[in-house]
């Protein structure tokens, strides 16, 4: 493909002496080498889009990084809220597995109405590490939407969801070992 | 169609009302004739009415407080008062 293009020459001439630079700045922030190769592509492809906008004559090594550091930054905050749904749904399938050993015995928690169940929750509540239970209490004791929790906490929706699920998973798991441990399982078969 | 995979995955955003109305309802339909995900449904909408009916009752202020806080609020001054 000869360079006929006048605009595409003069990028060429300015920008692929750095392409190496810049491959290695990329590989310092992916720190793994076809991570840091797509990353150098998209850096050159996101650089003669906005061409436009370069200073001819200026650094123009600082200008690729600047690129590929934001493109870097927009695709870990990507990453983190995929991350983030995923962890999710896991909890949500965790609470299903404890579930599951729950289906012989009180399958559908009628222990949860046994009248000392408030003091055991308020108990457990106390004993859940600080970033799960002030998410637990915002939620399901301040009725807050994720919204609001995310607003409040000042973090994103989806962290709000892994923390606020991993939260009900363990406070779940200590009532079923309370449930357990004092026959409450026996006692109603869950038929309240 | 959504399987039970989907539906146990949804299940927490479902029971808080955040999930777009379009999912909520194929997750309704499929609750309301899945022999394996009703019982975990039912069993989620126990436990979080009993965390909700734990809510502690001396986390209530003492009446004097709303006075208090008025109060406060009175004695910055007549300037921050709508006019009229
Ligand atoms: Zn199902």
């Amino acid at each position: 493909m000869p360079a006929a293009d006048p605009r595409r020459a003069a990028f060429d001439a300015e920008m692929l002496p750095h392409l190496e630079a810049v491959y290695r700045f990329a590989l310092s922030l992916t720190r793994e080498t076809s991570e840091a190769e797509d990353l150098t592509q998209d850096t050159f492809l996101q650089a003669i889009r906005h061409w436009e906008q370069y200073q001819p004559g200026s650094n123009a090594r600082a200008w690729l990084f600047t690129i590929c550091r934001n493109l870097r930054s927009r695709q870990a905050e990507r990453r983190a809220r995929v991350e983030a749904t995923d962890a999710a749904e896991l909890e949500n399938l965790a609470a299903a597995a404890l579930h599951a050993t729950m289906v012989p015995v009180d399958p559908t928690g009628g222990f949860f109405d046994a009248p000392e169940l408030g003091d055991v929750i308020r108990r457990e509540l106390d004993k859940l590490p600080e970033e799960y239970r002030e998410v637990v209490a915002l939620s399901d004791l301040d009725d807050l939407s994720y919204a609001g929790i995310s607003q409040v906490l000042g973090v994103p929706v989806g962290t709000v969801k892994s923390r606020l699920f991993r939260g009900r998973r363990l406070l779940q798991e200590a009532l079923v070992e309370y449930a357990r441990d004092a026959g409450l399982l026996g006692r109603s078969g869950g038929e309240a | 169609m959504i399987d039970c995979r989907h539906v146990i995955g949804r299940m927490w955003e479902y029971l808080d009302g955040e999930l777009p109305e379009d999912e909520a309802e194929e997750i309704r339909a499929h609750l309301d004739v899945c022999g394996r995900c009703n019982p975990q449904y039912q069993f989620q909408i126990r436990f979080l009415s009993a965390v909700v009916a734990s809510r502690p009752g001396e986390g209530a202020p003492s009446p004097a407080l709303a006075g208090r806080v008025k109060a406060a609020l009175d004695s910055i001054g007549p300037d921050i008062h709508p006019a009229g």
